[in-house]
């Protein structure tokens, strides 16, 4: 029987799960640090690292504890590897590497995207290879082409903010506390459309990259001619989102096109966006094309999408324990076997 | 006497020390900045191989918890953890400080040693310690300040750390003969040994959580913030 740990400390979120062969995912423990960096509104990564070494370990114990799992139970241990916080990574990999080498068991360096992706297959067991896959979070931005697993080569990515990054600094020239993108969003459900015009970046450029930044001035140059009421928040919130997912959906439909995939799969925090979700579904019955998108705890980073990526790697045989190397910088393309251009 | 497994990763020094009795004392040392992580499990594997036991005879863990490189000193208490899950094996927490004064004993066996080590930001870690009963204890607390605020003591006193090297001023003024002087002297785990066994002696035992470093510096977030 195969059972997998994983565990996940890129950024702020400490995440430790087990993924069982037979039963599935048994449990996925996520303690957010959002309230500890909300003060300096914004990640502050000293202190993402400080807060991942005390809770770490306690989760790991409770999450055994309430599976009724052992140690011994385990085939390997997975953990985020990178991209991400040097410091943070640090912790998880120790833990997780020191954790492995006690029990004489692999411990799996797992791409934190790549757990993104995956974890599409967690919340719906009928998706299948290919698909192109939108990955929007605070830090990633990346339209991916998944032929099949372990070959994946970007499409297009953001060449300066994040959607989540822009959402959050957004809300701050607005106004709103820190995280400000679910607040901001949640104005613009009060929003109107057409009070507020914003332009859709870049897409009448050909090509698959995105480009949030100047979508930024626009909405501060808005807000400062307005008169800053709270329907103006509200407009402004509203216009902004608009603008982010109808530039999301063209380019989507574009990746479709280009790939001739007939699946979408919606990965990273910001899928949550309950409007980006409504818009995407009216859109994909229009374009006849599948959207996966996982339920949002699976959405934002968790233990469990590192535990299913683990779980597939030991069954594809890859069971040597990955050197103890932390990446903050790796591409999701160099997980792919061959160089793929054309 | 317990058998200990001791790791010390907070500065440029990676070491690990394994205690099986009075006459077995195995150790691994080596400088080699930001390579602790791969040398650190061929290093436990090399001392476990060479006193022939696994780790199921192992009693109790020790680690240099600082203060030191904020990174380093997380590698060593979350190796720490990670190993103590499995038996939940009792950890002895140690000074990195205490463990150059310790180390400065072993090799020069003089009773008074202030310990400063470079702390960036103009500032150094520091700390006195006076030997008692064959260990390195300190006098009052571990202190991070600028260098300007560490008092030299009166009498035979040995300096040991980095602090002494980045910030020659701290001394300028006193005479101290070069045989007194350690500049380059780093935390061994060997030296991690003799204080975990006190601390074992006398029960000051610590269970997983709260196996974490002590950093002294506390004001991290307008540095990182700026450092964007």
């Amino acid at each position: 029987m195969v059972i997998i740990l994983g565990i996940e400390s890129s950024c702020d979120e400490t995440g430790v799960a087990i993924y069982h062969q037979k039963k599935g995912l048994l449990l996925d423990k996520v303690y957010s640090q959002t309230a500890l960096h909300a003060e300096y509104g914004g990640v502050v990564p000293e202190l993402a690292s400080r807060d991942h070494i005390r809770k770490l370990s306690p989760l790991i114990l409770q999450t055994l504890d309430e599976t009724g799992i052992a140690l011994s139970e385990l085939s390997a241990i997975a953990y985020t590897t990178g991209p991400g916080l040097m410091g943070a990574l640090m912790v998880g990999s120790s833990i997780a590497q020191a954790l492995a080498w006690r029990l004489g068991i692999p411990a799996l360096g797992i791409h934190h995207m790549e757990g993104h992706l995956m974890a599409a297959f967690l919340a719906d067991s009928t998706l299948t290879y290919p698909f192109v896959a939108l990955l929007i979070s605070g830090g990633h931005t990346l339209l991916v082409d998944v032929k099949a697993w372990r070959s994946y080569y970007i499409l297009g990515e953001s060449l300066d903010d994040a959607v989540g990054e822009a959402f959050d600094k957004t809300a701050k020239l607005l106004g709103l506390a820190y995280p400000g993108g679910p607040l901001l969003a949640a104005k613009a459900m009060q929003g109107r459309a057409g009070v507020f015009t914003f332009p859709r970046p870049m897409v009448n450029r050909p090509g698959l990259d995105f480009s949030f930044s100047g979508l930024k001035t626009a909405v501060r140059t808005a807000w400062y001619s307005s008169s800053q009421s709270e329907q103006d928040l509200a407009d402004i919130a509203y216009a902004f989102q608009q603008a982010v997912i109808d530039t999301l959906l063209i380019k989507c439909k574009r990746a479709l096109q280009y790939t001739k995939y007939e699946r979408l799969v919606l990965a990273g925090g910001v899928s949550a966006n309950k409007k980006l979700r409504a818009d995407l579904i009216s859109w994909a019955k229009i374009q006849q094309v599948k959207v996966y998108y996982p339920e949002q705890a699976l959405c934002t980073d968790n233990g469990a999408m590192i535990a299913y990526a683990g779980y597939l790697q030991y069954q594809q045989q890859q069971r040597q324990s990955s050197p103890f190397v932390i990446k903050p910088r790796w591409s999701l393309e160099d997980l792919s076997d061959v160089p793929f251009r054309d | 006497m317990p058998t200990i497994l001791a790791i010390e990763t907070s500065t440029d020094a990676c070491s690990v020390a394994l205690y099986c009795s009075q006459d077995m004392l195995i150790s691994r040392y080596q400088i080699m900045p930001r390579k602790h992580t791969e040398l650190i499990f061929p290093m436990l594997d090399s001392v476990l191989h060479e006193a022939e036991i696994t780790m199921d005879k192992v009693d109790a863990l020790a680690f240099g918890r600082g203060p030191g490189a904020f990174t380093g000193v997380r590698i060593a208490s979350a190796v720490i953890q990670g190993i103590a899950l499995t038996d939940q094996l009792p950890i002895l927490a140690v000074s990195s400080l205490a463990t150059i004064a310790q180390g400065i004993y072993r090799r020069k066996k003089v009773s008074q040693v202030l310990v400063a080590n470079d702390a960036r930001m103009k500032e150094v870690y520091w700390g006195y310690f006076s030997l008692q009963a064959g260990i390195m204890q300190i006098e009052g607390e571990e202190q991070l300040s600028s260098p300007d605020k560490v008092p030299i003591p009166d009498g035979k006193i040995f300096l040991a750390g980095s602090g002494f090297r980045c910030y020659p001023e701290i001394f300028a003024n006193r005479d101290i003969p070069l045989t007194y002087q350690d500049k380059e002297a780093l935390p061994e785990a060997q030296d991690i040994i003799p204080i975990a066994l006190s601390l074992w002696k006398k029960k000051e035992i610590i269970n997983i959580a709260d196996a974490l470093p002590i950093y002294l510096r506390n004001n991290v977030v307008h540095n990182n913030l700026d450092n964007r």
